[in-house]
């Protein structure tokens, strides 16, 4: 595209024309299809960035002082008065830091304790559970919790000595 | 009283070194200078009154607390725009709420344009929320150079002329146009190809 068309189609576009120019240069565009095509893809980005960012005016329905007020209390007493203040940031800053250190720190440690201590659970839960070592009537040596070997040893009574 | 005169006298970027340096009142008067606008800003992204005062606020919350960052290599207001926007964006990606009230259809009738003939007829973006179309476009200009980037952002972030945008870019008026032009093209192509990915068509029917 030349030069000056890009810049009509701009100015047009941005609606920086005046009603009559506007329409003289439209009259342009139609005699040209790719021209046509072209300004109303440029009409649509600039409609659409426009409405979305151009400032709305409107004003906060607040007074000055409650709006920096909200800001200090947001700032949670970083801004009190000036000598106080560079200090008062500092340590927040720093304070801040530390918690995101801290955060990091501990995590590691829950999860390394999670990753230790979840198989010394499982064994002592082996520990403590009943596992019992017991022939079933086929003659086989069968590893067992207390509640299956009961289970076993019932159908073994019931159903194996019994001869049925 | 002499002091407010002399504060109120003084540049944004004198006031930002005295802010840096912890002067609260320093900073209140930036606040105070640029306050209407910021909220206009938020505002717009998200409209209600209650939420955009909250939102501006921490605005300037996080002004105060990356001024250290803040160069001076672009004006003042193109940063705190930036930082007005990033907030907005980061509201909006945690909730995604609003539809869009207005189709470009409709907002091309309204700004007195709608009697020539190729107006939008047909827009997907129409019904879509009006975050996720935020979301949508901050994803789309991504994909295109930082010169056309930035002349877009002065232009419709900050309304700022074709001139003062020569000027922030050191480039001709010619180079201006010629990134807003191009810049816009590529901001639609990237538009086009991020709701073809979701299956949405967007096309401008005369």
């Amino acid at each position: 595209m030349r030069d000056q068309d890009i810049e009509k189609m701009i100015l047009w576009a941005d609606g920086k024309l005046s009603p009559e120019e506007a329409s003289k240069v439209e009259s342009e565009f139609l005699l040209d299809e790719e021209l046509v095509k072209e300004s109303r893809q440029q009409k649509y980005v600039s409609a659409l960035l426009d409405d979305l960012f151009r400032p709305a005016a409107v004003k906060p329905q607040i007074s000055e002082e409650a709006y920096f007020r909200g800001i200090l209390n947001k700032l949670d007493g970083q801004i009190n008065s000036r000598p106080v203040n560079i200090q008062k940031r500092n340590f927040w800053l720093n304070l801040n830091r530390s918690i995101k250190v801290g955060s990091v720190a501990v995590a590691a440690i829950v999860i390394a304790l999670i990753y230790f201590h979840a198989p010394v659970q499982m064994g002592n839960a082996s520990s403590v559970a009943m596992i019992t070592e017991i022939e079933t009537g086929d003659g086989v040596t069968t590893t067992t919790l207390e509640s299956d070997s009961i289970c076993i040893e019932w159908i073994n009574t019931t159903y194996i000595s019994d001869g049925r | 009283m002499a002091e407010e005169v002399e504060y109120a006298s003084m540049s944004d970027g004198e006031l930002i070194r005295l802010s840096r340096e912890g002067d609260t009142s320093a900073f209140g008067i930036l606040i105070s200078r640029h306050r209407d606008r910021v909220y206009g800003q938020v505002f717009k992204m998200i409209p209600n009154h209650d939420g955009a005062l909250d939102l501006s606020q921490d605005v300037w919350v996080k002004v105060w607390t990356r001024l250290y960052q803040f160069q001076g290599d672009s004006p003042f207001t193109t940063w705190l725009t930036r930082i007005a926007i990033n907030v907005c964006l980061d509201h909006i990606r945690k909730k995604r709420r609003r539809p869009i009230e207005e189709s470009i259809e409709e907002l091309t009738e309204k700004n007195g344009d709608g009697d020539w003939v190729p107006t939008v007829k047909v827009d997907p973006l129409k019904g879509m929320a009006r975050e996720e179309v935020l979301v949508l476009l901050e994803e789309a200009f991504k994909g295109i150079s930082p010169e056309q980037r930035t002349a877009l952002e002065y232009m419709y972030y900050e309304q700022l002329e074709y001139k003062e945008i020569a000027q922030r870019m050191n480039c001709s008026h010619g180079t201006v146009m010629s990134r807003l032009f191009y810049g816009k093209k590529a901001l639609m192509k990237r538009l086009k190809s991020i709701l073809e990915q979701r299956g949405i068509d967007l096309k401008i029917e005369i």
